[in-house]
């Protein structure tokens, strides 16, 4: 009895053990990544492989591990950017369309092999054309949620997500037999990190690192566009341009994240709530998302390759992971609206 | 600032039509009913709504302290902190006494003080400092510390106020009143009568001078 309160305090305790513990678990998860996944590795083959295993280190896992990290710091700074922007704790490029929207299009995009497009042109085609269609469901999505409350959103964004979903899915029944090589449908929907090659990982590093720094340069402002649109113009701030301009970005990259790993959910929303804990302005969490979305993507994609023995889709253990926070959300915001009403 | 022949539009409906103005130093008070445009004009003026007609001269340093915002969970200084200016802030953080809520969550202050820090960003940022409804939810404690240091700054910085409460008349150096989008009086508060206010709120307005202090009821 006296050691459950002992714990219970323990874990209420000052945020800077969140700080902390999360610069601790980002290298173990990346130690553990590089030991798990479809072959289990071990120590002498990291520090030292040879043959099969050099192979397996430097062309798919590294690649994968690191891309996985990546992955999470994009995915949960664009939830935090949303949050601020749209004003609004609920919302991430999941929540937002953005990611549906994107892998209708990369999944369109293969529709060129039917006009006799070689496959290998397709990578040039494909991040572009998810773009377009991720900024479009971007758009609807917060259009439809710009004059209501807070929820209004969420289920724009639940109704957008599920259009662009069931047509990515028609479009892949068609496709299927056709072209086994397109990913199948779990990839989509259900998300899956397995990079091969380094190409992906340039890429995502350069967006990760322009992306960090751009929050963090425009941090001040971001967080003055959040509390008011009217004190913003009087700093010479148009708060309408920003918006254009940050989900304009946020629909790029989170397309093109798509198109290398499906949809995955939910580390934009959970990342910037726990990293709200610690301080919720944006220079703060232009480096404690991404340190907290690195280290969750990592270790869920650790659970996802296979540490259970078989291969689960990634959104399937963030939803999981993510369920009981969101419920926290849900009755904080039920709590402020009792109040005020 | 000098505002001439404004027309601005909402969606379809003609909210400000025909509104001149220049305002004087001190404390300028825009008076007016629900719906009678002052904060379309006050949006206006800062560039958040383009006019439709008429033009608006300003070269003063703008601030503006809303009456509705956004409580993010951030703390009280960055609030203050937040945006592109540099401002006095240590001056009217240690004026109104508000260093103990500086490290605090601004979403967990409660409504008065929001108001408090929002209203010390704007006296700190500006030169000509814009509010809307500032003494809206706060209690006559706070009331009162805003309206003395409005009062007590009036010879530094200028002053465009909204207000539903009619006594700020008291302290308003050039009162204002608008009506469906126009000007309907622009002067000295002794010029708001009786007569004035029952029109333009459409409902009998009684004026009662005690102590060189004047109150309105409506019977």
């Amino acid at each position: 009895m006296f050691k459950a309160k002992k714990f219970i305090i323990w874990i209420s305790y000052p945020i800077f053990v969140l700080k902390y513990i999360f610069a601790i678990l980002l290298p173990v998860s990346f130690i553990l990544g590089l030991l798990y996944g479809e072959v289990k590795l071990n120590f002498s083959q990291i520090l030292h492989p040879n043959g099969v295993y050099s192979i397996i280190l430097f062309d798919i896992r590294l690649p994968t591990v690191i891309s996985a990290m990546l992955i999470g710091i994009l995915i949960s700074l664009s939830g935090a950017i949303l949050q601020h922007l749209l004003k609004n704790p609920l919302v991430d490029p999941y929540i937002s369309g953005t990611a549906s929207g994107g892998a209708f299009g990369a999944v369109l995009s293969y529709f060129l092999l039917a006009f006799n497009l070689p496959f290998s042109w397709l990578v040039y085609f494909q991040p572009l054309i998810a773009f377009i269609t991720a900024t479009l469901a971007t758009l609807i999505t917060v259009g439809i949620g710009r004059k209501g409350n807070v929820y209004s959103i969420v289920v724009g964004g639940i109704v957008v997500s599920y259009i662009f979903s069931s047509l990515t899915t028609i479009l892949l029944i068609i496709f299927q037999e056709k072209y086994p090589q397109i990913p199948p449908l779990t990839f989509w929907l259900l998300g899956e990190i397995e990079i091969v090659g380094w190409k992906d990982v340039i890429i995502l590093s350069l967006l990760s690192v322009l992306f960090i720094l751009l929050a963090f340069k425009f941090s001040r402002a971001l967080d003055l566009v959040s509390i008011s649109d009217e004190i913003s113009y009087t700093h010479k701030i148009n708060p309408g341009r920003q918006r254009i301009f940050w989900l304009l970005l946020v629909s790029l990259i989170n397309a093109y994240i798509v198109s290398i790993a499906g949809i995955i959910g939910f580390i934009g929303i959970i990342v910037p709530h726990i990293a709200r804990r610690i301080d919720g302005s944006m220079r703060s969490l232009s480096i404690y998302s991404p340190l907290i979305g690195a280290t969750i993507m990592e270790f869920s994609n650790i659970v996802s390759r296979g540490l259970f023995g078989t291969i689960i889709p990634l959104t399937a253990i963030t939803a999981l992971l993510a369920s009981p926070i969101i419920l926290s959300i849900l009755v904080k915001i039920n709590d402020n609206q009792r109040v005020e009403s | 600032m000098i505002i001439k022949g404004l027309k601005v539009k909402l969606g379809k409906s003609l909210i400000i039509n025909d509104f001149s103005l220049s305002f004087t130093k001190g404390i300028n008070l825009i008076l007016g009913p629900n719906g009678s445009g002052k904060t379309t004009l006050l949006r206006t003026i800062i560039g958040m709504i383009k006019p439709l007609e008429g033009e608006i001269k300003v070269e003063e340093n703008l601030s503006f302290a809303p009456a509705e915002f956004y409580s993010p969970n951030i703390k009280a200084k960055d609030v203050i902190l937040a945006g592109k200016k540099k401002g006095e802030y240590e001056k009217f953080v240690k004026m109104f006494n508000v260093n103990e809520l500086l490290d605090r969550d601004f979403s967990t202050l409660s409504s008065g003080e929001k108001r408090m820090i929002l209203v010390i960003k704007a006296l700190a940022e500006g030169d000509l400092i814009i509010m809307d409804e500032p003494l809206s939810n706060l209690d006559i404690a706070n009331r009162k510390k805003i309206i003395e240091s409005i009062s007590k700054l009036k010879e530094e910085k200028q002053f465009l106020i909204t207000s539903h409460e009619l006594e700020v008349i008291n302290f308003a150096d050039n009162v204002i009143v608008m009506r469906k989008g126009k000007v309907v009086y622009q002067g000295d508060k002794e010029g708001v009568n009786e007569e004035l206010l029952s029109s333009v709120y459409e409902v009998p307005v009684k004026k009662i001078n005690y102590d060189g202090y004047v109150f309105f009821r409506t019977y």
